[in-house]
Order: C-alpha cells, then sequence, then structure tokens
C-alpha cells in the first residue's frame, strides 16, 4: 500500500508538471512570438501538427445518444439547430455517430446538446490506440 | 523392549495400511515430485479365481501383506507390502506362485505434460518456464500459465471463436489461416449480404477503418495477438516451419480491424466491431487496446455483449483504480481485465494494476509470436538523383533533388533544393501511377527532416484517380495529424495508412508544401526513402522472419482469451460468467503481484479447466510442545473456500485429513499429539467439492517433555497416537465400504489388549 501511495504521488505531481508545461506553450503561442516553433535543445525533433496539439479524440466527430421514444423529426431539428449531419447508425436503438458541420469544437457541442431533454448523453469519439 | 518394539510394529502396521486409502485419489502431483514409476509398497495382485481366498490368506499369514483395496469386478487387490520388502522382491515372491494370475506394480499415471512440436515452443516462457534465456532473459522455473498440463485435457476446439478486435490479422499466415474465422454464411465475392448481418461479402470479418471486407494487418499487433490467443499447435513439418503455438492449438479467431497503421482507432469502430463480434457468434472478444476517456456508449456495448471481454489494463504503469484506464477499467461484469507479468512472475515493469479494477495478471514481457508478411510494392529513395517520373506543379513549384542531406544514397526530394522556401507557396511533388488493383494492406513509409514556421505547413495527399485528393493523416514521433510544422533536425519516420486505396490500378501520392506571407520562411523540408509497403502472400522458408517478440498487457490479454477459449473447448455450456470465475479461481496468488490485483494472481491454465484452487505453498510445521505443532503456508489461491490439512507419522504411511481452515487462513494448530514423534503433513485448498493439488510435504517431531511428569512410558506414546487413530478409523470405516473394516476392528481390539497388558505388567512390578 505503501508503494502504491508513493506511486500515486509521483504520478499526481507528474500530471501536474505536464499541465503547468502546456499552459506555458499555450501561452507561448498567444505571445505570437514568429519563432515560437524552433529548435530546442538540438537533439530532439520538435514537429507539431499545425493547430495545436494532438486530439484524443476525432476532431469534427461526435456520438450522441438520444432517449428512447425520441422521434425523427425531433432529432433532425435538433441536428438542425446544433449544426451536425448523421454519419451513420452505430447502434439501435438511437446511438449515432454525427459530423460537425459549422466547424465548432467537439467540446462546445457537446455542451450545446446535453440541454436538450431528448439526448440522453454525447460524447466524443475518442481514439483508442493498442497496448 | 522388545515389548515395545512389537507395540510399534502393530502400531505402523494398523495406522499406515487402511487409513490410506482416503489419500489416494487423482491428480495428486506428490508422486510427480518423487520422480518414482510406481508406488512403494503396494502391489495390484490377481490371484487365480479358484484359490482366491485361500491364496489371499495364505499371502497375509505367510508374508504379513494387507489388503489395501478388492476391485471386485476384476478380481484384482490392491496391497500393501510390509515395510522390509521392496515392490521387486515382492513381484518375485508372487510370480513365482502358481496360485498367481499376475501381479504388477502400482504404476503411477501422471500427465504427459504435451509439448507440441513447434520450432520455437522454448521461447514462449509464459506458456512453459523452465527459467531458460528467452532473447537473452532468463526467467523463473514454473512462473507460467501450465500450459502443457492444460493441453493433456484439451488443446482447443474449432467451434470456439475468439473476435480479435485491434489492427487487423496476417490471416494468410501458415501458421494462423487454419485458425481463422470464416463466416459460413456468406458466399465471397458475390456482392451481397448474404447471412443480413449488415455486412457484404463479410467472409472473414470485417475492416472497420476503410470499412470494407479485408481485415489484413498492415501494423503486426494484431497479428502478434490473435497468434498468442490461437496459432496453430503442434503444427511443425520440418526446421522451416511451425514457429509457435497459441494457448489454444485449435480454435477460430474472427478478425475485426478497428486500428490503422497509424495506431489509432475510434470509439465508434470499436463500438462497431464488438457489436459484430456478438452479433456473429464470438465467444470470447480480445481487446488488447484502450486509452481515452470514458464513453457511456462503449460500455453499453460491452454490457450488451453475451461473450466474456478480455481487455488490456495499459501500459502506463499507472494505477487504474485512481486513473481509469478504458475499457478495462469499465465495472461491466462479463470484463476481465489483464496486467502483464514478467519471466519471474513480477508485475512487469510498464504495467498498469489495481485492486479493484484489473482482475489478474498474464505473462506479457518478451512474448515471441506472428507478424504479418509484407513486402515493398513501390519505393523511391531518390538515389539516382532522377525524379523524371515525378510530377510536380502549384504555386511557386520549386520541388525538386538535393544533395544536401539524405537518409539513404546521396539525394532526397525538397520543395526548395539548397534555399529557404518562398512566402505565398502552395506546391507538390507527385508520383508516378502506382497500380495497387492487387494489393492489399497498403501503407506509406518516409523519412522526413527539415524545419517550417508557424503557419506554413506540410502535408501528404492521396489520389485514387490524380484529380481528387484527400490530406492523408501521418504519423511523426509518436503524434498524429495532417498537417505539419516544426522542426525535425534529423531525419524522422513518417506513416501514412493507404488501406483505403487498396485495389485502386491509379494510385498518386503526393507531398505538399504551403507557406504563409507572414515574411517568416525557414529551409522547408527534405523527404527520402518513400516506401509503400503491401501484404504479402508468399512465405518463404525458413519462416523464422515471420515471428517477433513484444512487450505489453496487450500481449498478456490473449494469454487470457487463449485460456477462455480453452476452457470452452473443454465445457461448451459454461457461460461467460462462469468462464470468467474459473479464470479468476485458478490464479496462482503471488507475491509480485499481492495488493495490486483483483486476485493478487497470474492465471494458471491447468488449474482452471480442472476447476481446481492453487494448492497452498511454503507450508512449514514447527513442534510448539510435546503434543503440538504448529503449521503455517502462503494463501496461493483466490476464492478458495478454505484449506484441509492432512497428516501421516511416518514416511511410508498413508496421510489422512485432520482438519479444515476457513478461506484465507494460513496456519492451523494439530494438537493432542504424541511425544517424541515425527508427524508429515500437507495442506490443499478447496472450492466446494473439488480439491487443489497438495502443498508440498514437511514434518516436525514433538520433543519429549521438558520436565518427567505424567504417565509416561511407551503404552502412553500407544494410547496417544492411538485416540487420533481410532478418529480417524472411524471415519475411515464410515466413507469407504471395505472389506476391510472388521479387520480393521480386530486391530484394534488386538491392540488396546496389547497396549493394556503391557501396562499391568509395567505397574505390577
Amino acid at each position: 500500500m505503501r508503494r502504491a501511495n508513493t506511486l500515486q504521488m509521483i504520478v499526481i505531481l507528474f500530471i501536474i508538471i505536464s499541465c503547468a508545461d502546456r499552459h506555458q506553450e499555450a501561452q507561448e503561442k498567444k505571445a505570437s512570438h514568429p519563432r515560437a516553433i524552433g529548435i530546442q535543445g538540438g537533439e530532439q525533433p520538435k514537429l507539431s501538427p499545425e493547430g495545436g496539439e494532438t486530439k484524443s479524440y476525432v476532431p469534427g466527430e461526435i456520438l450522441v445518444k438520444f432517449r428512447d421514444g425520441t422521434t425523427d423529426q425531433t432529432k433532425k431539428a435538433i441536428q438542425k439547430e446544433v449544426h451536425l449531419e448523421t454519419i451513420r447508425l452505430i447502434s439501435k436503438p438511437n446511438l449515432y455517430l454525427m459530423k460537425i458541420l459549422d466547424g465548432s469544437s467537439v467540446e462546445r457541442v457537446l455542451e450545446r446538446l446535453v440541454k436538450f431533454k431528448e439526448v440522453k448523453y454525447a460524447e466524443p469519439n475518442y481514439i483508442r490506440t493498442i497496448h | 523392549m522388545k515389548k515395545l518394539a512389537i507395540i510399534v510394529v502393530v502400531i505402523s502396521f494398523f495406522l499406515t495400511a487402511p487409513v490410506g486409502l482416503s489419500g489416494q485419489n487423482g491428480h495428486s502431483k506428490r508422486s510427480k515430485a518423487h520422480g518414482a514409476t510406481y508406488v512403494p509398497g503396494e502391489l495390484l495382485v490377481k490371484y487365480k479365481d479358484s484359490v482366491r481366498s485361500v491364496a489371499a490368506e495364505y499371502f497375509r499369514s505367510r508374508w504379513r501383506v494387507s489388503t489395501l483395496r478388492s476391485f471386485r469386478r476384476i478380481g484384482v487387490q490392491h496391497v500393501k507390502l510390509p515395510r522390509d520388502m521392496t515392490v521387486e522382491e515382492a513381484l518375485e515372491i508372487y510370480r513365482s506362485d502358481p496360485d498367481v494370475e499376475y501381479a504388477e506394480p502400482n504404476y503411477l499415471l501422471y500427465g504427459t505434460a504435451r509439448t507440441p512440436n513447434d520450432k520455437f515452443f522454448s521461447e514462449l516462457w509464459g506458456l512453459h518456464n523452465t527459467g531458460q534465456p528467452v532473447d537473452g532473459i532468463t526467467g523463473t522455473a514454473d512462473a507460467d500459465i501450465d500450459a502443457p498440463e492444460a493441453w493433456d485435457i484439451t488443446t482447443g476446439s474449432g467451434s470456439v471463436v475468439v473476435a480479435v478486435i485491434d489492427s487487423g490479422v496476417d490471416y494468410n499466415h501458415p501458421d494462423l489461416s487454419a485458425n481463422v474465422w470464416i463466416n459460413a454464411g456468406e458466399t465471397a465475392g458475390n456482392g451481397i449480404d448474404d447471412d443480413g448481418n449488415g455486412y457484404v461479402d463479410d467472409v472473414r470479418g470485417w475492416d472497420f477503418v476503410d470499412d470494407d471486407n479485408d481485415p489484413v494487418d498492415p501494423f503486426d499487433h494484431g497479428t502478434h495477438v490473435a497468434g498468442t490467443v490461437g496459432a496453430i499447435g503442434n503444427n511443425s513439418t520440418g526446421p522451416d516451419t511451425g514457429g509457435v503455438t497459441g494457448v489454444s492449438w485449435t480454435v477460430k479467431i474472427m478478425v475485426l480491424r478497428f486500428i490503422n497503421a497509424l495506431n489509432t482507432g475510434t470509439t465508434a469502430n470499436a463500438i462497431l466491431a464488438i457489436q459484430y463480434a456478438n452479433a456473429n457468434g464470438a465467444h470470447i472478444i480480445n481487446n488488447s487496446w484502450g486509452g481515452g476517456g470514458p464513453s457511456v456508449a462503449l460500455k453499453a456495448a460491452i454490457d450488451a455483449s453475451s461473450a466474456l471481454v478480455v481487455c488490456a489494463a495499459g501500459n502506463s504503469g499507472f494505477d487504474n483504480d485512481i486513473f481509469p484506464h478504458y475499457p478495462s477499467s469499465y465495472t461491466s461484469s462479463n470484463i476481465i481485465a489483464v496486467a502483464a507479468t514478467d519471466q519471474d512472475d513480477n508485475l512487469a515493469s510498464f504495467s498498469n494494476y489495481g485492486l479493484t479494477s484489473v482482475d489478474v495478471a498474464a505473462p506479457g514481457t518478451n512474448i515471441l509470436s506472428t507478424i504479418p508478411n509484407r513486402q515493398t510494392f513501390w519505393s523511391d529513395n531518390f538515389g539516382d538523383g532522377d525524379i523524371s517520373d515525378w510530377s510536380t506543379g502549384g504555386t511557386n513549384d520549386t520541388w525538386g533533388i538535393t544533395t544536401e542531406s539524405s537518409r539513404s544514397g546521396t539525394n532526397s526530394l525538397t520543395d526548395f533544393p539548397n534555399s529557404d522556401y518562398v512566402d505565398g507557396t502552395n506546391s507538390w511533388a507527385q508520383t508516378p501511377e502506382i497500380d495497387l488493383s492487387s494489393s492489399t494492406g497498403s501503407k506509406l513509409t518516409f523519412w522526413l527532416k527539415g524545419n517550417s514556421q508557424s503557419g506554413d505547413v506540410f502535408s501528404v495527399q492521396g489520389s485514387a484517380d490524380g484529380t481528387n485528393w484527400t490530406t492523408l493523416d501521418l504519423k511523426i514521433t509518436g503524434l498524429i495529424a495532417q498537417f505539419w510544422s516544426g522542426t525535425a533536425s534529423f531525419f524522422v519516420e513518417a506513416t501514412a495508412d493507404l488501406g483505403s486505396y487498396d485495389g485502386s490500378s491509379t494510385f498518386y501520392l503526393r507531398f505538399r508544401f504551403q507557406s504563409n506571407s507572414d515574411g517568416n520562411v525557414g529551409a522547408g523540408w527534405l523527404v527520402d526513402d518513400v516506401v509503400i509497403t503491401v501484404a504479402d502472400t508468399n512465405y518463404t522458408n525458413p519462416q523464422d522472419q515471420y515471428y517477433e517478440y513484444f512487450p505489453g498487457t496487450s500481449m498478456a490479454t490473449p494469454h487470457v482469451s487463449g485460456l477462455a477459449a480453452l476452457l470452452l473447448a473443454d465445457d461448451p455450456g459454461l457461460s461467460a460468467s462462469q468462464v470468467k470465475e474459473r479464470i479468476l479461481k485458478g490464479v496462482e496468488v503471488k507475491p509480485g503481484l499481492a495488493g495490486m490485483l483483483v486476485t493478487s494472481g497470474r492465471i494458471n491454465a491447468y488449474y482452471s479447466i480442472r476447476n481446481v484452487p492453487a494448492p497452498p505453498s511454503s507450508l512449514s510445521a514447527t513442534a510448539a510442545s510435546s503434543s503440538r505443532i504448529n503449521l503455517t503456508w502462503s494463501d496461493s489461491s483466490y476464492g478458495e473456500d478454505g484449506f484441509k490439512i492432512e497428516r501421516k507419522m511416518d514416511v511410508g504411511g498413508i496421510y489422512a485429513q485432520v482438519a479444515t481452515t476457513a478461506a484465507n487462513t494460513t496456519a492451523y494448530s494439530d494438537t493432542g499429539l504424541a511425544q517424541s514423534t515425527t508427524y508429515y503433513y500437507r495442506v490443499r485448498s478447496y472450492n466446494g467439492s473439488n480439491n487443489s493439488d497438495f502443498s508440498a510435504e514437511t514434518n516436525a517431531t514433538t520433543p519429549a517433555p521438558s520436565s518427567g511428569g505424567g504417565g509416561g512410558g511407551p503404552c502412553f506414546i500407544a494410547t496417544a497416537g492411538f485416540s487420533s487413530y481410532l478418529d480417524r478409523s472411524a471415519d475411515f470405516i464410515r466413507e469407504h465400504d471395505s472389506d476391510n473394516a472388521q479387520q480393521i476392528s480386530f486391530g484394534l481390539a488386538l491392540l488396546a489388549t496389547l497396549c493394556f497388558v503391557t501396562f499391568r505388567r509395567k505397574y505390577r512390578r
């Protein structure tokens, strides 16, 4: 148990430190320094996807689950209002993979969707990787 | 003194003979440890039918041979020899007697511990660990899942289906192909969804990445996982073939691809794959993947599945109780979450763990298994400095060959040779037409070096017609996106999945560079060693190249899935929750895993299939007084009902159960013992009516009382030893409807009389 506690502390510390790092990076970018991304330390390549960090979910996609009994008409109305297009039905009933049409962030669309009582839940299309 | 000797002989005779029967039930590993081929002091004898009782009586009186048991139907008697007679001597006596039809040793029958002939079987330490070096690393003997012992019972069945939801599988691999699931309800290539499952021509599973029926593996991982579940066992036909064996020699692997060549898979596709597996008859789902946020939808898909869902715990070294890892951390009752052990039965350094969130561990370092056969289909390293077959175009098209730097040869491709790029560039270099019409699992790799300023981006695009272009996702040094900028001060590898262009006869690839007009420019980018690889179906001998060592909880997970397949092969009637219970309750608890997993144990195929708990270990006995011995042991089992303690009084004696303790106890105090006597003990755990194998045997000798009080003397020894014997004999008589019962009673009476006479004489003097 003692070992586990130590490990937990290390992990928590690590997370705090890495969060701080990220915060700093973001601030650097905001400062619009023209050479923000350059050689630092020389050895390690500093490649980054343009426009920020890699997402842990598929950009522009969300999974939406409507409550049982939601009519197609209601679904369409909600989709229209939030600017969503169905990519495909994932599982019956009512779980859809949808595409964000207006360029809004996934977070913003999720915030808007949960306000509809017909939406049981909505979540990012998280990326999974091998172990 | 003479009388004492008589008493001892009588006692030992009766103590050893009848009680022993209860210790003879099967699956005991005890005999194996002794290395003997038959039970010492015993024979199986058949007298001639006409003289059976007379002959038996003769041997009893003349040679002091006792009958342990009669097998009436076959007329055979199981006899115990006197202590001073060896089995060899007895055989000589019996075989020379005309009344004896035959006599033979009581041969020990133990498992042949079946091993397959696969070339690399000795590398598969997770299945059978003798401490052998594997890929240069040695381990600890028996830190394995006891696969050979399990294979004595079953080596699997073609009616058990394991869905490997992963990066695809090289289904043509000679060590896998016969074990790949084929959808019997689908006719290949007719363009019709024959079985109406929503997927057209899905003869061997589905590729959810490209949404087609070819789930071949461009990424190695799924093929490796599949090999551990069920590479064909015992299929070597010579030194060149039959490399490894899966946990299950025979099984059907349903191939469901949702992880692409860049190591990304979406939750939506994972859900579709799980639903496919469930709808198409998979009994077990292997999920050697995870990460990302919690998904209600993914958990719901798992909850809705009737399959056992085996999930990797993850490779971050984290406690999943604190930092949940999905899907392994979902509370779904049909999930088994799997951590990884190393060759010494310790938790692998990278493995996640969790006292409440990770169930079991399984071997997960240095795991040798199958990898795909790939071939280079098209490549250009610009070594000849000639790109006349390429075409370039766009605004500020300055693409060309340079000798500034290269990864191989002397040249590389660049957006602007020997110069910084200019503002407002939007240009590309395009490959000649590439025919992928007969290719599957196509994948692009190239190497990239250089730098660009913020807002200026490098990308790669693909096209099936040379007109409509799609920007490809790239993986560079672990990061994945479509557009790249920054600095790579040395060549780094980039990968793109071209699976969606499989079958295209007019495929083109182009490297594109775009810069804004902010006045900031950089050196631009160098591209070298552009290679397109595809799946290869021509496997050349020796086939050693189609195997590789990988570490990971991904590798541990298929050991569990393979065991689940064996369990279902042995008993097809088991439900997913029963299979899970058998796996959890069959683990061997290890100190290196204690407190880190639900079971604190590493799976053991042999125990799970027999439905027995692991035997206790480290049994030790200490005499606490002249009449008491304290026993302690290590509880090596999970979920046992308790422990059974057995005792005997001399080396050649027979064990009898003296006590049962509750679950999780690791000590017992045996009281009422005789002084100056050596007692032998062994302990086993039990679940319901199923007993574990016995622990190793231990012994302790009670000392003489420190002060001379009490009613000592030989008769005390006899009666003390005798009282417990009386109890056991009574039990024995109750349990066994033996024709020895009368004999025992007679023996008891005789002994009591002897004792009484001795006692009286001693105290008369």
